[in-house]
């Protein structure tokens, strides 16, 4: 077992008036890694069942096309193809996905398989499931399909006109707008002695691409109606919302099961529509089905982050260099489909200032969908498209009045002795230093240098750029703030669930609710309930993985770190009604008993 | 086709079909699941092996090349249990997150510590220059190969 070799130093508070030694915020060795270095990980491929199909999807080579005719026949006819699934059937056994966002963006239909229409390059139009990865490549290669290609919009400003329309239903490629107006910016602009203005600022799209693609394998219990999900869905317990209903089942139905995670960074947030797929055909053919994305599929077709373009960015600056605010028309490019991503017209309010005291901000924020691969919540999304706008303010409003950016930032950033801070939307920052790290950045890499290093490039032929960017996150979350997007959902703020027992031999075991994808979460539960229980992380047992059998809330990792500790803590005062030490002490007692690992 | 290979010093013998790629062989004929699979295109190295002690990339090579081959995987650098020395480095230097590139950095490593007992910091780049982490960034795994040399 893995043994933890630091003691408990730093004081723990653990309830008012009593302080000891914790295991809180010390360096010790993870729980996950003993299994992991010995290629002992369980990933979702890993997992196989007898008589299993390989599920292969047939996709769309245009951007935008009506889907005339999809025939099968010949994929049938190979020797080894289990059956097939085309967008025709899952408009029949199937409800579309639920969307987020009012209307427009309500009305988007989106299915599992493309229905009457490809949207994107790389859209599923069917599916094939056949005995092996490569005859289901090689059927899929057989499946005909006819398109009548259609005009197509690749570009968020271009998509506002709605010149070509990706969603009929919804009759315009506005998923969604709304002003947020906080301050007064008319009074900002009226005290100025500057006033910068930047006509076009544009974040690309990209993808932070885990290592280990998606997939899935899929289990259907005709007795009980149950699907059993063995796959990397990162937030399963919002895929079930979506899949649930548009199967016509309740939640209940579907039970997610995941152990180790290759990474997901987000991208594997919006998996419901391949899983669904692979639903139906579990329960079609009768058999489980296996589904691994190829790379080159993730590459065309799975989720990118956020595409945002900033148009006519207005900044009142004093004349020493005090920026009071900013105005901003913000078009957000989702791709064919928004799914998670009308949450994204209002997360990247959580950093509204970014690292700034302005207090005057006017964003006219509106989402589109192109004819490109949809979207998914990646990696510091929407917050981080956001606080890029405003490192590229700062930098602008110093080039252009001729000051020094670094002086520009310290000059506005948020003071030391302000925390906690409101921002002007009424977040709280709890605390910081901006300044400080700033100078401990610069410091690092020899910024006093770096001038010098340019004119050395320079004499030599190359470039050497000199960029900052300070920014900031929220580690966790409020996403009641969901209903500013929307007044029907139900998302609540912050929630997640743990459950702490103690086990024969006297070990801790607790169950999560996370999803972890490589963050450690057995490792740093196993300090806090170590630190209240008073026994060591080396006692607690965390079961590796997610379960919806266990626990069903299933957060995603970016935001769970709190609510997790909390939540572990939470549960643990039953447990100390019969404290950890004394159950310990009758388990030594037992005649033959041997400490068991429990971290493994 | 018959394929006869030895994995970390076990004989296994099947009929595969002559495309199978030998990361396929392994995983989904032999169950050794610690060898993983990245990408299609021989990029990212999470499927690396040492074949007849030569550092390879499993997807680069079919199951009936292999014929024959003494085979090692991350599945053999442990004994009884009992990390090796690399293994604990990368577990003492935080070198992983979610341990999906982990098997083919170690193959890697593993093979260039054969060659180069004592490589340089550049050395230990350049032997795992083949190898994709998306979660750790590089600096911890530099350190922990490093270590294990010490």
């Amino acid at each position: 077992m893995t043994e933890t070799t630091v003691t408990p130093e730093r004081p723990l508070v653990v309830e008012e008036g009593e302080t000891r030694p914790g295991f809180i915020g010390q360096n010790i060795p993870r729980k996950e890694d003993k299994r992991l270095v010995q290629g002992e990980g369980v990933f979702f491929d890993d997992i196989k069942r007898h008589e299993m199909g390989f599920v292969h999807f047939v996709r769309s080579p245009y951007a935008h096309a009506r889907i005339k005719a999809v025939d099968v026949a010949k994929a049938l006819e190979l020797d080894g193809v289990y059956g097939t699934l085309t967008g025709d059937e899952v408009a029949i056994l199937t409800d579309p996905f639920f969307e987020l966002s009012t209307p427009p963006g309500a009305h988007i239909k989106d299915y599992a398989l493309a229905v009457g229409k490809v949207r994107h390059v790389g859209d599923p139009v069917a599916a094939v499931v056949a005995r092996t990865r490569d005859l289901a490549r090689d059927a899929a290669e057989l499946v005909e399909v006819e398109y009548e290609p259609l005009p197509l919009v690749l570009d968020g400003e271009q998509a506002l006109a709605d010149e070509v329309v990706l969603h009929d239903d919804a009759g315009s490629n506005t998923v969604w707008s709304g002003t947020f107006d906080w301050g007064d910016f008319e009074g900002a602009m009226a005290e100025a002695d500057h006033v910068v203005k930047i006509e076009r600022l544009h974040f690309d799209r990209f993808s932070s691409t885990p290592l280990e693609c998606s997939g899935c394998l899929v289990e259907y219990n005709r007795g009980t109606g149950q699907w059993t999900i063995y796959g990397n869905h990162q937030m399963p317990g919002v895929g079930a919302i979506w899949m649930a209903p548009a199967l016509r089942v309740g939640i209940d139905k579907l039970r997610f099961v995941s152990q180790d995670i290759g990474g997901g960074f987000g991208n594997k947030i919006t998996l419901h529509p391949q899983f669904t797929a692979c639903c139906l055909l579990a329960r079609k053919l009768n058999r489980p089905v296996q589904w691994t994305e190829w790379r080159t599929d993730q590459h065309t077709a799975n989720t990118h982050g956020n595409e945002r373009t900033f148009l006519d960015v207005t900044v009142p600056v004093k004349a020493d260099g005090t920026m009071l605010g900013f105005s901003v028309k913000a078009i957000d490019d989702c791709g064919a489909f928004p799914r998670y991503e009308p949450l994204g017209c209002i997360i990247w309010a959580q950093v509204t200032p970014g690292c700034y005291r302005w207090r005057n901000v006017r964003v006219d924020f509106t989402q589109v969908c192109t004819n490109k691969s949809p979207v998914a919540p990646n990696r510091g999304y929407s917050r981080m498209q956001h606080l890029w706008l405003t490192e590229r303010i700062v930098d602008i409003v110093a080039s252009e009045l001729g000051l020094d950016p670094v002086e520009v930032r310290k000059k506005n950033y948020v003071k030391h002795e302000e925390f906690p801070y409101e921002t002007p939307n009424g977040c709280i920052y709890d605390s910081g230093d901006y300044a400080r790290c700033l100078d401990i950045a610069l410091d690092l890499i020899g910024y006093d240098s770096l001038e010098e290093r340019r004119r050395d490039a320079e004499s030599r032929g190359k470039l050497f750029g000199i960029g900052i960017g300070s920014t900031l996150d929220s580690g966790t979350n409020n996403f009641g703030q969901s209903m500013i997007l929307n007044p029907d959902l139900q998302f609540s703020g912050n929630n997640e669930g743990a459950t702490v027992k103690l086990d024969i031999f006297g070990e801790v075991v607790v169950t999560l609710g996370t999803v972890p994808q490589g963050q450690g979460h057995a490792t740093t539960t196993s300090q806090v309930v170590a630190d209240i229980l008073g026994c060591t992380p080396d006692d607690v047992n965390v079961r590796a993985g997610h379960d919806t059998y266990w626990n069903s809330t299933a957060r995603r990792p970016t935001t769970s770190s709190s609510p997790r500790g909390r939540r572990a803590s939470r549960a643990i005062p039953r447990l100390r009604f019969r404290s950890w030490r004394s159950a310990r002490s009758s388990t030594r007692t037992t005649p033959g008993y041997r400490k068991t690992s429990t971290s493994r | 086709m018959d394929v006869k290979v030895t994995v970390n010093g076990e004989t296994y013998e099947r009929d595969v079909e002559p495309r199978k790629l030998l990361i396929h062989f392994l995983r989904d004929d032999l169950d050794l699941t610690g060898s993983h699979i990245g990408c299609d295109t021989g990029n990212c190295g999470a499927c690396s092996v040492i074949v007849d002690g030569v550092l390879l990339k499993s997807c680069m090579m079919l199951a009936v090349q292999a014929d024959g081959a003494k085979i090692e995987t991350v599945e053999g650098l442990a004994r009884d249990g009992e990390l090796n020395g690399l293994q604990q480095a990368f577990s003492d230097h935080h070198a992983l997150q979610c341990g999906y590139c982990t098997p083919g950095m170690l193959m890697s490593a593993t093979a260039l510590l054969r060659a180069n007992p004592r490589p340089s910091e550049d050395e230990i780049r350049k032997g795992i220059q083949g190898n994709l982490c998306r979660c750790t960034g590089y600096v911890n795994i530099v350190d922990a190969i490093k270590a294990a040399t010490e």
